[in-house]
């Protein structure tokens, strides 16, 4: 071998052979592999995708659907992008329900957050199941019940002001829904990704312009703008991607949307707030107190939205703190609204 | 002494060819076709894509291999030719990451890959001496004429072998590597033996 090829060799001999982690992976990909192969072909193929995706399920605890093929046997998305528009795609092939029907969506969440008191702070956990009923003709009637579930206090004393586990809760729901621009935007979101994304970004433009340093403190830098504008458009698309509000046409423009966000990056390892492995984009993001990530996560094959993770770095750097999640558990359409208990407390508006 | 891995193939005397028929009718036997290769084709995905790319793509050449072992070639004893045509079919898809994995690599002689075994970091130091340099030349070459060089390079193919890997002539994988090579010591500079 001469000298240029030798030298080539020998870099490449230099090179670390995979971690036993990534030879596991592979490995037990290639054995489920093996035991759907064996699986007769009668089954359908979400049965097959089932089955490949139980037996990678005993073989390893880990991320195990980077290569599964598609419902529709087509390939894996190949990087965040391709995977948001399949996830698009998806969405926007539902069916989206009929005037007379209702849209019921069940979701459990559970936010960190610090609560004040007169003389403590403390930082907890707290679970919440919420589920909501959408009249498809009158969304604005639509009605949420909240079930509060466990509270966890990680710092300081456990707050007394919260709600106990089992408060139930109920709220006028209406106003909740898409309305995720400043009060000053006007008219229905449009259902074209472009359009949508544009439309975010110049309402996030001026509202970040329209904000007044605080006394005392220097105006933002074109940087800092800048970087505002983009948390902004981030966080308004991805708090529109786990809305059950939008119509399987918005659905799908807002995961167009966020399919043109360079910085999301494709996620073969993610876990909903339900324990159901799912793929999906990881968007990192500058806050104002720095970093956050976002985690959208998808059913592999059929791209069906199961919940999403966000994370925030603390402003000193270290370890990423949880910071909020969700897991879509049911969505269908039913026939009737709950009644609100009489001795229910007054719905509330969200 | 800890026992063996369960999943570990058994030394055998077995080649390739006898493995991929025998997984035919056992389709677990391919484990060891993966047993023997996958470290050849995770170091050669990783020099070309880094090591992150490589743990996906060294998986899914071997998940594409087992779908696709019904038309391999029995005759053909060796299957290394034809797992390292499948990678390099997987890393074609990326070669514009990959450009700009060598463009970046030419830039910088820092090592950025996370190591955590001493050896390793002085490996990579040493490794790192001729990087940029080698970087700057395989960022240079076509994705077809880097190929043939990588293939000849790093796998030790045989001309034959990187024709039947890529589907390709035997004599364009001669051309491609004759003008690689040109390319390459624009940008490499030789040391001559003493």
């Amino acid at each position: 071998m001469t000298d240029d090829l030798q030298e080539i060799k020998t870099f490449h001999d230099t090179l670390p052979g995979p971690s036993a982690t990534a030879t596991a992976k592979a490995k037990d990909l290639l054995a489920a592999e093996a035991v759907a192969e064996r699986t007769p072909r009668t089954g359908s193929g979400k049965h097959r995708l089932l089955l490949r995706m139980a037996a990678v399920g005993l073989a390893a605890a880990v991320a195990a659907v980077a290569f599964l093929t598609g419902a529709d046997g087509g390939a894996t998305p190949a990087n965040a992008a391709e995977l948001l528009q399949e996830a698009a795609t998806a969405a926007g092939q539902q069916q989206a329900p009929q005037p007379g029907q209702i849209l019921y969506v069940n979701r459990t969440e559970q936010t960190w957050m610090t609560v004040w008191g007169r003389d403590s702070r403390s930082e907890v956990t707290q679970e919440i199941n919420r589920e909501y009923w959408i009249p498809a003709a009158d969304p604005d009637g639509a009605l949420a019940r909240l079930t509060y579930g466990k509270l966890r206090t990680h710092t300081g004393q456990a707050p007394t002001s919260m709600e106990t586990p089992g408060t139930v809760e109920f709220q006028r729901a209406g106003p909740c829904t898409v309305n995720v621009l400043s009060p000053t935007s006007k008219g229905n979101l449009p259902a074209d990704p472009d359009q949508l994304l544009a439309r975010i970004r110049a309402d996030a433009v001026a509202s970040v312009r329209n904000e007044r340093p605080e006394p005392g403190t220097a105006p933002p830098s074109k940087d800092q703008i800048e970087r505002l504008v983009e948390h902004t458009v981030v966080s308004r698309l991805v708090t529109l991607a786990g809305n059950p509000f939008p119509g399987p046409g918005l659905r799908a423009a807002v995961l167009g949307a966020l399919s043109k966000i360079p910085t999301a990056t494709m996620r073969t390892d993610l876990t909903d707030l339900a324990g159901r492995q799912g793929v999906g984009a990881s968007i990192r993001y500058q806050g104002p107190d720095g970093w956050q990530r976002a985690e959208l996560i998808f059913e592999p094959g059929t791209y069906r939205f199961l919940g999403s993770r966000h994370l925030s770095e603390p402003p000193r750097g270290g370890t990423e703190v949880l910071r909020y999640a969700s897991a879509v558990l049911e969505t269908k359409i039913v026939k009737s609204m709950p009644k609100i208990p009489a001795d229910a407390p007054e719905a509330v508006t969200c | 002494m800890p026992a063996p891995p369960p999943q570990s193939a058994p030394p055998t005397a077995e080649t390739d060819a006898q493995l991929i028929e025998v997984s035919l009718r056992h389709p677990e036997r391919f484990g060891a076709l993966f047993d023997r290769h996958h470290e050849a084709i995770h170091r050669y995905v990783h020099l070309r894509l880094g090591e992150s790319a490589a743990d996906d793509i060294a998986a899914e050449t071997f998940l594409r291999a087992f779908r696709g072992r019904t038309r391999y070639d029995l005759s053909r004893p060796d299957a290394r030719a034809w797992l390292y045509g499948i990678a390099s079919n997987l890393v074609d898809a990326h070669r514009r990451a990959e450009a700009r994995r060598y463009r970046a690599l030419a830039r910088s002689a820092e090592v950025t890959d996370v190591v955590s075994h001493d050896e390793r970091v002085v490996q990579r130091v040493s490794a790192a001496v001729m990087q940029p340099r080698l970087a700057a030349g395989l960022a240079a070459l076509s994705p077809g004429d880097r190929t043939v060089l990588l293939l000849v390079a790093c796998a030790q193919l045989t001309y034959e072998e990187i024709a039947e890997a890529l589907g390709v002539p035997r004599g364009t994988v001669g051309s491609r590597l004759n003008r690689a090579r040109r390319k390459l010591r624009t940008s490499i500079t030789i040391e001559e033996p003493s």
